[in-house]
């Protein structure tokens, strides 16, 4: 029926695995891989069933994604009976999740339930009672028997998204019997608020969204930035965390002009700490360019470590670019505690409720005290990273998207005509849909006769 | 004695059965108990509104009658939404009474093909699994190759005012009976379904100071495409409200009602409820709306809409004198309610075509619906199938994405009813697509290419679209600068560089007038420069449904052959394969509608399809 897309999905279980497999089925699939391979001319010549390797790449930036090895079969001798391409490529969650989502915007189609062995079936691939043993497995039986299974595999998460497809059912309602019903009283006084409405809900699907690409973060461990100003002992700290003399450190101020990174485990997480340009006005050019990167970091990072000398009062610099940005993801290392009290600071990070330690840090034996600090905070942030149950794949994901961007345009329509909004909120409800099962045009009438008091 | 077409009922639906199929040169016989209550409309005196003026403008793209007809008869004409897009706007008329009921009546008259008898019927002979004539209560048979049953409220009514109740069709005329049982014993199921109407009120003792006056629109819109005169405003409606003795009244009268009481128990239609309905659902809020809305021309009497009552007499009497504005009127009728039998319409095809017996046709309020112009849309459809079964054409069924008529006609095949069915934009999944205004573009061509409209009215129309297609090329060409845009725009309006007239236009805040002004161009028919406004403000938002209105589309062409069996189809649920073999969808599209059969189903029936195609295929190679 509609084999004239071609389609794409993981074809090996979910989760990690040392190899994933991708299939890619439809009169497509070798264009589409063709432009996502840098010697696409390679795989182009390549003749089927050969295995060979390659450099996949995301075509619009030219960036590389991963090493994959990649195998063609030209329909009707596949699967599908169409053209095939089978990818296998590293087996990690995020690899294979960018790898579909660069097929998927090369144009593939993310592939329903079971409509690999559909397509097979109806070029004949295979015989009935195959497909039927196929089907049995793949498909649910009902609308119904999907949206209990996505509730039991969701637990109470589930819920929310009924909730929001409930509300924008309700607002549907409300839109429609204002079309239909336009010289009822009882109608015209519900019908206000559309666009706080739609932003309400737009705004929880998009933490939700949100909150799964930190999830990502969580998988990939997260990043630490230690920023502060030029000569404050940022080095210092980092060779310490990291074990050894990774940094150098000197008495001149702008010894770090790059972003230097190093993975470590710390209270049993898997953290990146970055050691970076120190904050001060210069006129080198290549020191500017690493400050600029710093203050990136401040803003990116879901974690900042910020050193500032005891023996020095806090600058307009850190005030700026520092506290005020990060406010919220920081720890406060006060160091050179040595040569100065640091009161003041402590004070500070005191009232405003920021976690610090002072600390020596030329002094060896202050390691496991900073260590455990550092450990304390990179638990508690992970802690309050809120991760999406909801969301968990890249079909949920591309989904979901799709309804922020609809809900955007139904934002935009509430100016341009109720029946406009309308029909934005009618592919919302089969986006949801599409998700948990389906909304009939029946039930909103049902709902605005429930709700109104109608006719004449 | 023998017709080729014979329609059974003279109200709405049977009407546009006659009067298309003798357009089309069969002789035809139309057959009601009353020849001089042809056309009657047995509630309200308004035709169109929300979606049913679109249905009306439909049924007149197609060559029906309901549109002229209104167009003359109508003494108040006001189009709805017009502060919406023009998708939703819906044109409504109140028309006088008994000039509808003279024109339809001359409408059928003026056709030398078509003949009028009085009388009932009694009876469907069948002979070979087809109906072959109707049994008359006078005992006569009349034979015909195709039969249209249109007989609307009348099958075993029952009216009831208060406790009271006696059988009755329509108040004061007699109910029909013997026909729902000679259908059940052919094979045909029937149900039961409840509507009501409002009491009628003397206009001379109506005091107006306390009401609102509800004008018709300045400049009156037609329903016909080919409409010789615009149609003109002759009279007013009024606008009041029921007050908290109302329902005061309601309240303490509801063991008096046939409704609270159990005494009727069949459903009726939820959008247009008793006032005990909706005193009792909702309470008081801050009293109900209710408009008087004039009979006619020739007469005082006024139709209460929004009374719609079966309280005793004495209490509607009470009821209307709590309304401000009435409290000395007199009331002319009673409303009442009434119950009657239908036929759920899964047991049709979509043509209308009755499952059960061929050449039979039924169409309107037997199917389940109500409303006079979901009525005239089957009856329309019934005739020009019961015609084309005649002279061998294809039978017409349209597409829920080309017309209301056939989102009306798929849901009530495909779904039933459990309640009598009205049409709302709502049905529509491609509202946006489905104008009001251009109902001509979407259905003319069909029916020019099945001969229901003449060669004059289709070439007149062309003229039209031309001259659309004509301004909106040229508006796609023209472009505006800033200076001769800005000066005067409002703030969110504002262009920098050289733009695309129709681009501009595409802006919400933006309308034709300005555009036309900007340019130095004029558009002097109303109907052309607001089709060509529609057209464009539309045009995005239908490239968005594009990919939704193919996908549609591609479900509706992958054909289910009428004999295909599901009873044998392995990985099908016993539920399932019932609904699909009672309805036998002819498309995997129409499989998909039916309501608890489950997209897991509809890939089973499809998986088998496409086997038997590839297995055909293979056989006629191997031949
Ligand atoms: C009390 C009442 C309340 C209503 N309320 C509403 C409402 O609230 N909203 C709404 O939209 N619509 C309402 N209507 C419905 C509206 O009148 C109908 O939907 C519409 O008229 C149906 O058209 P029809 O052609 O199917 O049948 P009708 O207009 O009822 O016409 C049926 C015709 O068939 C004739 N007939 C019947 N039996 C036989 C026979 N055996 N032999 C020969 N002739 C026969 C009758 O004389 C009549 O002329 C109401 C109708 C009634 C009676
Ligand atoms: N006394 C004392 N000296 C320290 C302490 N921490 C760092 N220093 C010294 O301060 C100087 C600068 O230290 P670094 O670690 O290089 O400082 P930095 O923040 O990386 O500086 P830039 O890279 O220039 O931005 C070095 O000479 C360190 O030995 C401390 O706690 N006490
Ligand atoms: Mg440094």
């Amino acid at each position: 029926m509609e084999s004239t897309r071609t389609i794409a999905a993981l074809s090996s279980a979910a989760g990690v695995g040392a190899i994933a497999v991708i299939r890619l089925s439809g009169p497509q699939a070798f264009s589409i891989v063709e432009k996502c391979i840098d010697s696409g001319r390679a795989f182009r010549d390549s003749p089927a069933r050969h295995v060979k390797l390659y450099r996949f790449i995301c075509p619009s930036s030219g960036k590389p994604v991963d090493q994959i090895t990649a195998v063609k079969f030209f329909g009707p001798n596949s699967f599908t009976g169409e053209d095939m391409v089978e990818l296998f490529c590293h087996g990690g969650e995020i690899v294979v999740e960018k790898v579909l989502s660069v097929l998927i915007g090369e144009g593939a189609y993310p592939a329903r339930r079971g409509e690999f062995a559909r397509r097979g079936f109806c070029n004949n691939k295979f015989d009935l009672m195959h497909a039927e043993a196929f089907l049995g497995m793949i498909e649910s039986r009902s609308g119904k028997e999907y949206e209990s299974s996505l509730e039991a595999l969701m637990g109470t998460s589930a819920g929310r998204l009924v909730g929001w497809r409930e509300r924008v059912k309700a607002l549907l309602r409300d839109v429609d019997a204002s079309i239909e019903f336009p010289e009822e009283d009882d109608v015209r006084k519900s019908s206000s608020r559309y666009i706080e409405r739609i932003v309400e809900i737009r705004k929880e699907i998009e933490m939700e969204v949100e909150a799964r690409g930190k999830s990502h973060i969580i998988e990939k461990g997260i990043i630490i930035p230690i920023v502060g100003v030029a000569n404050a002992g940022k080095s210092s700290l980092f060779n310490m965390l990291v074990g050894y003399e990774r940094s150098i450190v000197h008495w001149q101020e702008g010894t770090t002009r790059d972003g230097v990174g190093e993975e470590v485990h710390i209270g049993g997480e898997r953290v990146t700490i970055l050691d970076t340009a120190g904050l001060r006005d210069t006129d080198d050019p290549v020191e500017k360019l690493g400050i600029r990167k710093t203050i990136e970091y401040v803003s990116k990072a879901a974690q900042v470590i910020w050193v500032t000398p005891a023996n020095s009062p806090m600058t307009h610099i850190e005030e700026s670019l520092i506290l005020e940005k990060a406010m919220g993801k920081i720890a406060v290392v006060i160091s050179k505690k040595d040569l100065a009290e640091g009161a003041e600071k402590a004070e500070m990070c005191g009232e405003k409720k920021i976690p610090f330690i002072r600390s020596c840090l030329i002094d060896k034996g202050a390691r496991d005290a900073l260590v455990d600090f550092v450990a304390e905070v990179v638990k508690s942030r992970i802690g309050s990273l809120e991760t999406s149950s909801l969301i968990r794949t890249k079909r949920h994901e591309i989904i979901a998207k799709r309804i922020i961007e609809e809900l955007k345009g139904g934002e935009k329509a509430v100016a341009e005509g109720e029946e406009i909004l309308a029909a934005s909120l009618r592919r919302v409800l089969a986006d949801f849909g599409e998700l948990v099962g389906d909304t009939t045009n029946e039930d909103i009438l049902d709902s605005i006769f429930s709700r109104f008091c109608i006719g004449k | 004695m023998k017709f080729d077409v014979i329609v059974v009922g003279g109200g709405h639906a049977g009407i546009e059965a006659s009067y298309i199929a003798g357009k089309r040169g069969l002789r035809t016989l139309l057959i009601t108990s009353h020849l001089d209550l042809i056309g009657q409309m047995s509630c309200n005196p308004a035709i169109g509104g929300i979606a049913k003026g679109n249905i009306v403008r439909e049924i007149d793209a197609l060559g029906g009658a309901m549109a002229k007809i209104t167009d003359v008869a109508g003494i108040h004409f006001k189009m709805l939404n017009q502060t919406k897009g023009m998708a939703v706007w819906g044109n409504r008329a109140q028309a006088d009474k008994k000039t509808y009921r003279t024109l339809a009546r001359k409408v059928l008259e003026s056709q030398p093909m078509i003949f009028l008898l009085q009388g009932l019927v009694v009876g469907i002979v069948s002979e070979g699994g087809r109906a072959s004539a109707v049994m008359m209560d006078s005992g006569e048979e009349i034979q015909a190759t195709s039969v249209v049953l249109a007989m609307g409220t009348f099958l075993n009514g029952v009216a009831h005012i208060g406790l009271t109740s006696f059988p009755c069709g329509r108040l004061g005329e007699p109910p029909s009976k013997y026909l729902t049982e000679s259908l059940t014993e052919l094979g045909v199921q029937s149900g039961r379904l409840k509507t009501g109407t409002s009491p009628r009120i003397d206009g001379r003792t109506v005091d107006h100071q306390k009401m609102s006056v509800q004008h018709g629109d300045a400049k009156p819109w037609p329903f016909s495409f080919s409409s010789e005169r615009p149609p003109e405003n002759r009279s007013v409606c009024w606008i009041t409200k029921s007050s908290s003795e109302t329902h005061k009244i309601i309240l303490s009268n509801l063991d008096r009602s046939p409704l609270y009481t159990g005494k009727i128990k069949s459903r009726g239609p939820r959008y247009c409820p008793s006032i005990e309905d909706k005193v009792v659902r909702f309470g008081e809020r801050d009293g109900h709306t209710l408009f008087l809305e004039p009979e006619g021309l020739d007469t005082n009497e006024m139709y209460l809409n929004g009374l719609s009552t079966s309280l005793p007499f004495d209490v509607q009497v009470l009821l209307v004198h709590s309304v401000p504005g009435l409290e000395r009127a007199e009331v002319t009728r009673p409303g009442y309610g009434i119950e009657y039998d239908f036929f759920p319409p899964t047991q049709l095809w979509p043509t209308l075509e009755s499952k059960v017996l061929k050449n039979l046709f039924f169409a309107g309020q037997i199917n389940g619906t109500s409303g006079y112009e979901e009525a005239a849309a089957q009856g329309l459809i019934a005739g020009i199938n019961a015609a084309e079964k005649i002279l061998g054409g294809e039978l017409l069924v349209l597409g829920r994405e080309t017309s209301y008529i056939g989102v009306l006609i798929d849901d009530l095949v495909t779904k039933g009813t459990q309640e009598p069915y009205r049409m709302f934009t709502s049905r529509a999944e491609h509202r946006l697509v489905l104008r009001q205004d251009d109902a001509d573009e979407r259905l003319m061509p069909i029916a020019y290419q099945k001969g229901l409209i003449s060669k004059e009215v289709f070439d007149a129309r062309k003229r039209v679209w031309n001259l659309k297609t004509e301004y909106k090329r040229r508006l796609f060409d023209e472009k505006i600068s800033p200076e001769n845009w800005n000066n005067g725009a409002s703030a969110s309006s504002v262009i920098r560089t050289k733009t695309q007239a129709s681009q501009l236009l595409k802006r919400p805040e933006v309308g034709i007038d300005d555009i036309l002004s900007a340019i130095g161009e004029e558009i002097e028919d109303r109907e052309v420069r607001l089709g060509v406004e529609a057209d464009i403000k539309y045009s995005g938002f239908v490239e968005k449904e594009k990919e939704r209105l193919e996908q549609f589309r591609r479900m509706e062409n992958e054909a289910i052959p009428e004999t295909f069996e599901y009873q044998s189809l392995q990985g099908l649920l016993a539920e399932s394969k019932a609904k699909l073999s009672q309805i036998r969808p002819r498309s995997l599209g129409q499989a998909l509608r039916i309501p608890g059969v489950t997209p897991a189903d509809i890939s089973v029936v499809m998986m088998y399809l496409s086997k038997q195609k590839h297995v055909s295929r293979e056989t006629t190679v191997n031949q």
